[in-house]
């Protein structure tokens, strides 16, 4: 059966602009409707990963055959990020409706499909304007998600929305800037064409338009010194909004960064900044994170350092070092999405984000306890659990490839990272609990974290089902750039 | 030519107006001049003097109009633009509500 990657994209628009409508049905009726059609799209992109990895899968836009029409070209890297991306929707979609506020939920479903949509249409694109599009479809619903907050938190959701919507919109800016440039010397926006146009145009203008779209896109993908907004973003969202973030658009984004600078530069240049300026985004990210109190704040930082260290790996622009990098991205979209979901559930209990306040919660909310402390070993990448696997295969690849000192660094980083997560492991297990009452987390939301949990450890101890799809994978990211 | 030098001009005026200006509205104004910056500096990529709109009828062909591709992106990237400005004046009235100033360096609760 041929899986139509159209499908993905044009069924949750259309769904999402009846949401608001639908909800003269019956209250209720939205978040079925939103999760109805998320679970769609679960289905197909199974399907679709399923077909791509035979050969990749190219759907033309009304029919309109390259290079005059819109193409989407579903890779196995494309369809793999889509099932990511869908899996992760679908259980924030199960874990979140305690921790929404405010009478108007029809509107909050809304979003997060056109997020949902948006993101997928990231990575199955295969033109670059779409690209753009599709990148400003999840920005404006990710700064209006990020807005939806009611009562005491909406004054730093506020100030956090404002923040990443100046840097948003200036990056988005700077992307079709670069668009314009290279337009202006290929003559061409389809992905493949541009890739075989380049060498022969003038490289000046080509490397003026790469600066450009790095900027546009690393913002994103959290890329030093690019990622101002992020703590912010992170702490002012609600819980589920976080999980997004830290599991979809950033994802999403740092896909299409990805995918620019392998498929359309092909270019070393591209790789050495990558290299460069992930390094200092791990280190940066994680010794930030060493001296939060606030326990969302320091989950954004450590995100940032995840970030980093995923575009180390592609940086170094090897077989071995791209399959750890998504490898690391995936775990870094289970485990971050897990982590920022149980701190939610602390948080919803104890009303404050205080790292302090976490003393002895292992005797009150066990299970809960149980799912963050997994999380957190996965980030820190303790064996048995998908961090491990990722780590050992970058810092393998690292010294495979003859970087010493990025192998070194990458484990300095680990051990801060080491470091402020047993803190927090720590005050959770071994401290005494003060006799304040709290609230346990609902079934659903436990049900949803579980199996993130049960995801991360697969990844830990059976990775081999994973190599099988990563490996094809890299290698159509590396066919670009001819196997550098 | 011409054209070139007045987006790259109205770019660097938006982005000087968002480094400088205190005022949120003003940031977001700075925001909506980078964006007209850009869609000129698409429009005069596809623009070639001396030819005419690319719309079939009598006297026009395919080798007298300019590249309409530029056109329509500037169209999607107009309605892009629009909205995000209605978005973003949105929130600096929520803003307001909370911290009373538009002043963006008085709005800093969050920190490092």
């Amino acid at each position: 059966m041929v899986i139509d990657p159209t499908l993905m994209i044009g069924v949750p628009l259309f769904i999402a602009f009846l949401i608001p409508v639908s909800t003269f049905i019956n209250r209720k009726f939205p978040r079925y409707l939103a999760g109805g059609t998320i679970l769609f799209n679960l289905i197909l992109s199974m399907l679709l990963l399923d077909a791509a990895l035979k050969s990749p899968v190219v759907s033309y836009l009304g029919g309109w055959k390259p290079p005059f029409g819109i193409v989407l070209y579903a890779g196995p890297l494309g369809a793999m990020l889509a099932l990511l991306i869908s899996t992760v929707s679908i259980l924030t979609w199960i874990y979140l409706p305690e921790y929404i506020e405010g009478g108007d939920k029809e509107k909050f479903y809304m979003l997060y499909l056109l997020l949902t949509a948006g993101a997928t249409g990231m990575v199955l694109t295969g033109d670059l304007f779409n690209l753009f599009v599709f990148t400003e479809i999840t920005a404006i619903a990710s700064f209006s998600l990020l807005a939806y907050s009611k009562g005491k938190d909406e004054k730093e959701a506020m100030e956090a929305t404002i923040k990443y919507m100046i840097i948003g919109s200036l990056s988005s800016a700077f992307f079709l800037i670069g668009i314009a440039l290279l337009y202006s010397v290929t003559g061409t926006l389809n992905m493949a064409d541009l890739s075989s146009r380049i060498p022969h145009a003038d490289p000046r203008t080509v490397a003026i338009s790469m600066m450009f779209i790095i900027t546009g896109l690393g913002v994103e993908a959290e890329m030093f010194p690019l990622n101002g907004w992020t703590p912010d973003a992170y702490t002012g969202a609600s819980h589920p909004v976080s999980a997004v973030f830290a599991g979809i658009v950033v994802k999403a984004g740092f896909y299409a960064l990805a995918r620019v600078i392998f498929s359309i530069y092909a270019s070393s240049t591209g790789l050495g900044i990558m290299l460069v300026f992930g390094i200092i985004t791990l280190i940066i990210g994680e010794s930030a994170a060493l001296r939060q109190t606030d326990l969302k704040r320091m989950l954004a930082y450590s995100s940032i350092g995840q970030m980093g260290l995923i575009i180390t790996a592609f940086g170094m622009g090897t077989q071995l070092s791209l399959v750890g990098g998504l490898y690391a991205l995936l775990n870094h979209a289970f485990a971050k999405t897990l982590l920022f979901m149980s701190a939610g559930a602390f948080i919803l209990s104890l009303g404050t984000r205080n790292i302090g306040a976490l003393d002895g919660m292992g005797k009150k909310m066990p299970v809960n306890s149980i799912l963050f402390t997994i999380g957190a070993f996965s980030i820190m990448g303790l064996p048995f659990f998908g961090g491990f696997i990722s780590k050992i295969v970058i810092i393998y690849a690292s010294m495979d490839a003859g970087y010493m000192l990025i192998a070194i660094l990458i484990l300095s980083a680990s051990v801060i990272e080491l470091v402020y997560f047993l803190r927090v492991v720590q005050r959770i297990w071994m401290r005494e609990p003060g006799d304040s009452e709290v609230k346990k987390a609902s079934n659903a939301s436990i049900i949803s974290m579980m199996v993130l949990a049960a995801i991360v450890i697969v990844m830990g101890i059976y990775p081999q089902a994973f190599f099988r799809i990563l490996g094809p994978a890299a290698g159509e990211l590396l066919k670009a750039i001819g196997g550098a | 030519m011409m054209f070139y030098f007045a987006s790259a001009a109205l770019i660097a005026i938006g982005i000087y107006m968002l480094m400088v200006k205190k005022n949120l509205i003003k940031m977001i104004l700075g925001l909506s001049v980078i964006d007209s910056g850009v869609n000129l500096l698409l429009i005069s990529i596809g623009y070639i003097n001396g030819k005419t709109a690319p719309i079939i009828q009598p006297g026009v062909s395919p080798s007298n109009v300019v590249d309409p591709l530029p056109q329509a992106l500037v169209l999607t990237n107009i309605v892009i633009g629009v909205s995000v400005t209605a978005l973003a004046l949105s929130v600096v009235i929520r803003v307001y509500k909370h911290y009373k100033t538009l002043n963006s360096s008085e709005v800093r609760d969050l920190k490092w």
